[in-house]
């Protein structure tokens, strides 16, 4: 039998693992018992890294201690200060995958090897691979790496095979959007388009709730949350609580005792309604439109074309959300799926499909190109000669694998060398694409402009290698190079010397998460509170703290599910 | 990949309706899967793109030459029978394709040889300019003019021809589009019967070309260039962006301009909106009259002014 291959979301706020139950996929839960893992990680004052629902629970106390929402900085240098040490997004990435895996075992019994990772569609050429080597760095062997909508249209087509229709997916996560067209034809799932916008998604409206409600105590106190770095990240957490609450709900309270801002501490009390908050997303709801409009036109396809609209991503659950969805293609959208599940379910079948999985037998599965990749190439506007522009050789769209060729001439008289610089991008000229390599032929035959000829053939797998053959036409010589390895992605030297700085650090006990993530829940909702309420749940996390000295596992159990009860009531009764 | 290759491939004899290709395609995919033969896969996928895309550019074409055949000559075709290809003298376009052989793809070189209609001809030259190939594109239109005999004009669409000319204006080709389009116009003459086959909309596109014809070389190419969008594209508002850009920098040349469109070109003059030359020593009401506005209302904010220093004062 072959080794099962772990499906695994791994998103901007949350991350989830799921595996191929029989023909069906499942989730698997974690050390906490809970399906998501927040994407967080958090380096406590002992320099012990905590990952998951507890990290994100310190990053109301400890914002310069946490990292959140660093998937949106895949692919960039951007260094992200803990306490004392540094980290890259790519290392931030594989401490939650590595944590995701570690939970995925234990709940499982099996162990995992390869895995699929889930990117959203526009990621580019560097994001994948940072992405996959987050996974090395993991532990992980990832070679698949597919995109959200994709994955989501898998778990949805499996859900009935027996079907022909055409599908819209609309994933609006935390940090991404992304828009497929799919077409199902009894198991055949063949996706037709995808388009996205990378920096969209509900941490955005967060956002913007953020910035009007400090607007709003600033009338009121004459101060400002937005320079207290504490202050701040507890109006975005009040906030994303709110925003959830207003999905509900037509008006919400927010209470902020104690907020700390650059000039001392305020109390701050506030309703926010939900009309008031949707017209402040209206720019944010125009950024959907573009995206699902060039899916269409890809696809050529009208918005009437579409059968069946499918919502996934936890954004989506805002009404707004979807009544714009509703109002673009004309249609009551589809909910079918778990809004944050279907990603890694969709995961874990494209696995069983790699792995050749019997389960999946009739299902079959065709993939596009996210984006263009071509070469620079010179041309000639009357007789002035430009050069650096971006000639694609492989279009976005294309179906893959997928493999083409293109003809290239030489440009001046006696031309001896010619440079086949690749490049990925939808954009005309080259420098505002992106550069993925480049290799040189120096033996060409001397002759007239425009006489010397180069073929140049791209193949472009499953798994995004990308295979450049050249051949010199006039003297069939065929030199050929492979793009592996894009510049800014780690060589396996670097791999593995991040891999020995994770396994320095001292990962937080696993079998010790519940509690902390449960006192850290707490301590979070502790700042909140205020009177009564706030001196009971005090008193709940001392009773835990003393437990956790004594050593006794039924008390501590007994501590933590009171507190957990207490701090979800009270949760719920604040509001 | 040629069309009997990609038929082989698909388990197809011949292909009578679209649907025929997508069908077999997709009985196919279940047996040849990406993921457990890729290579299988590729080459199924491309037969079916390169059937699907044949078997619509033959749709296109019948249908090219259905439309243009209405507005080239006003009335109804004479001939009952449809226009076989075998009618005419095969165009030979042998010493271009050896001229260009290297820089035209397999697609390109083998619809070409094959170019029995003008057109095919002008449907393939849509795509050689949309590569940035213009100079190619002005030779096969020239060897076209050049081998299509008089009496057989009925089978050129000037529309298509037209709007090619214009869009060689616009990609940087104007020296050789306008020399183009006067051995068109002269050919037209020798017909006899350019009244005949230049109505409708085609005529409107071909008095534009000849007045861009017409125009100084001198002229800037990006100026040209928003002349044709507007006129191909209906991009009013990047044209007029272009232009006004291109008075208040260049007046100069704008008002040459105004004035070569005035004398040459009455329909693109109709389109544009350009300033006149002043009239040397006149003066312009209108200027004249705002200006001794401006000097009134200054007069009265500077009196206010005064009015409200001095009550500040008094107090
Ligand atoms: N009930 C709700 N109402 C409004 N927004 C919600 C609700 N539930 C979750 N969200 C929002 O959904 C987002 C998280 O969605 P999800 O878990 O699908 O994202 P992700 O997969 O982590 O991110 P991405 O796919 O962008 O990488 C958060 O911004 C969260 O605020
Ligand atoms: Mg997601």
């Amino acid at each position: 039998m072959t080794r099962p291959i772990l499906g695994i979301d791994l998103g901007t706020t949350h991350s989830l693992a799921a595996v191929m139950d029989g023909a069906r996929p499942r989730v698997l839960e974690n050390a906490l018992g809970e399906i998501l893992t927040p994407s967080a990680v958090h380096l406590d004052a002992r320099g012990h890294l905590l990952v998951g629902a507890a990290a994100k629970a310190r990053a109301t106390k400890e914002p310069e201690r946490t990292a959140v929402g660093f998937k949106r900085d895949m692919g960039t240098d951007r260094r992200y200060v803990l306490g004392d040490r540094s980290f890259s997004p790519v290392e931030l990435s594989a401490m939650v995958l590595k944590q995701v895996r570690e939970d995925a075992e234990a709940a499982s019994g099996e162990r995992y090897e390869e895995a699929v990772i889930t990117v959203p569609a526009y990621f580019g050429e560097l994001q994948r691979r940072a992405t996959k080597d987050a996974g090395a760095i993991a532990g992980l062997r990832v070679e698949r790496i597919i995109n959200e909508p994709t994955a989501a249209a898998l778990a949805y087509g499996l859900h009935d095979t027996s079907r022909k229709t055409r599908v819209a997916v609309l994933d609006l996560g935390g940090g991404t959007f992304d828009v497929t067209v799919l077409e199902i034809i009894e198991g055949i799932i063949e996706i037709q388009a995808s388009s996205g916008d990378a920096r969209l998604g509900g941490d955005d409206f967060v956002s913007v709730m953020a910035e009007l409600v400090d607007e709003r105590i600033r009338r009121e106190h004459g101060r400002s949350a937005a320079g207290h770095p504490v202050g701040w990240a507890r109006l975005q957490e009040a906030c994303e609580g709110a925003k959830r609450r207003l999905s509900e709900q037509n008006e919400t309270r927010l209470a902020l005792p104690a907020l700390p801002t650059e000039a001392g501490e305020i109390d701050v009390e506030l309703t926010l309604e939900r009309e008031e908050m949707e017209r402040a997303f209206t720019p944010l709801l125009d950024r959907i439109e573009a995206p699902v409009q060039r899916a269409l036109r890809d696809a050529r396809l009208r918005p009437t074309d579409i059968q069946e609209v499918l919502l996934v991503g936890g954004a989506t659950r805002m009404p707004v959300v979807f009544r714009l969805a509703a109002k673009l293609f004309g249609r009551m959208p589809l909910r079918t799926l778990p809004p944050d599940e279907a990603v890694a379910l969709g995961a874990a079948v494209q696995g069983a499909l790699k792995a050749g999985h019997a389960g999946v037998d009739d299902l079959v599965v065709t993939d596009v190109a996210p984006f263009s990749l071509g070469v620079a190439c010179s041309d000639f506007l009357g007789k002035r000669r430009i050069d650096g522009l971006f000639c694609p050789i492989i279009e976005r769209g294309s179906v893959i694998p997928v493999s083409r060729v293109r003809r290239f001439a030489t440009t001046v008289d006696q031309q001896s060398a010619i440079e086949i610089e690749v490049f990925q991008g939808e954009h005309s000229h080259t420098s505002d694409n992106t550069k993925l390599g480049a290799y040189a032929i120096d033996d060409l035959p001397r002759k007239p402009a425009n006489e010397v000829c180069v073929d140049v053939r791209f193949t472009y797998d499953l798994n995004g290698l990308l295979d450049v053959d050249m051949t010199v036409v006039e003297t069939g010589e065929i030199s050929s190079f492979f793009i592996e390895r894009s510049p800014g992605s780690l060589s396996t030297n670097q791999i593995e010397r991040a891999r020995q700085m994770m396994q320095s650090l001292k990962f937080h006990p696993r079998d010790a998460l519940p509690n902390t993530a449960a006192l850290a829940r707490a301590e979070a909702l502790y700042m909140e509170l205020s009177g009564a309420p706030r001196s009971d749940l005090g008193h709940a996390i001392a009773m835990l703290s003393a437990a956790l000295d004594g050593q006794d596992q039924t008390e501590i159990e007994m501590c933590r599910d009171g507190l957990n009860q207490m701090v979800e009531r009270l949760r719920h009764r604040s509001h | 990949m040629t069309l009997e290759e990609a038929l082989k491939e698909l388990g197809l004899e011949r292909i009578d309706r679209a649907e025929e290709v997508r069908a077999a395609y997709l009985r196919l995919l279940r047996h040849r899967k990406p993921e457990q033969n890729p290579e299988g896969f590729r080459r199924l996928r491309e037969a079916y793109e390169f059937a699907v895309t044949w078997f619509d550019q033959g749709e296109t074409w019948s249908l090219l030459e259905r439309e243009l055949g209405g507005s080239l000559g006003g009335s109804a075709p004479p001939e009952p029978e449809p226009v076989g290809p075998q009618r005419f003298r095969r165009l030979d376009f042998s010493a271009l394709l050896e001229r260009f052989r290297l820089r035209l793809s397999a697609y390109e070189t083998a619809t070409l040889s094959r170019a029995q209609s003008p057109v095919h001809v002008l449907y393939l030259v849509h795509r050689i300019i949309d590569q940035q190939k213009g100079e190619i594109a002005l030779e096969i239109l020239n060897t076209l003019v050049d081998q299509l005999p008089p009496s057989e004009a009925d089978r050129l669409p000037v529309l298509l021809f037209a709007r090619h000319l214009l869009r060689l204006h616009g990609a940087g080709h104007a020296e050789a589009a306008s020399a183009l389009t006067r051995k068109l116009n002269a050919w037209l003459e020798v017909t006899g019967r350019e009244s005949d086959l230049v109505a409708g909309e085609a005529a409107a596109a071909w008095q534009v070309c000849k007045e861009l014809a017409r125009l100084p070389l001198s002229l800037r190419p990006d100026v040209r260039k928003a002349l044709v969008l507007m006129l191909l594209e209906d991009e009013h508002s990047f044209a007029d962006r272009v232009l006004s850009r291109f008075v208040s920098q260049h007046p100069e040349e704008a008002y040459d301009l105004e004035e070569a469109l005035r004398e040459h070109a009455p329909s693109l003059y109709r389109l544009v909106n350009l300033p006149g030359r002043p009239e040397a020593g006149g003066t312009d009401v209108r200027a004249e009259t705002e200006r001794w506005l401006s000097y009134v209302l200054i007069a009265a904010l500077a009196f206010l002014f005064i009015l409200w220093l001095g009550r500040r004062m008094d107090v």
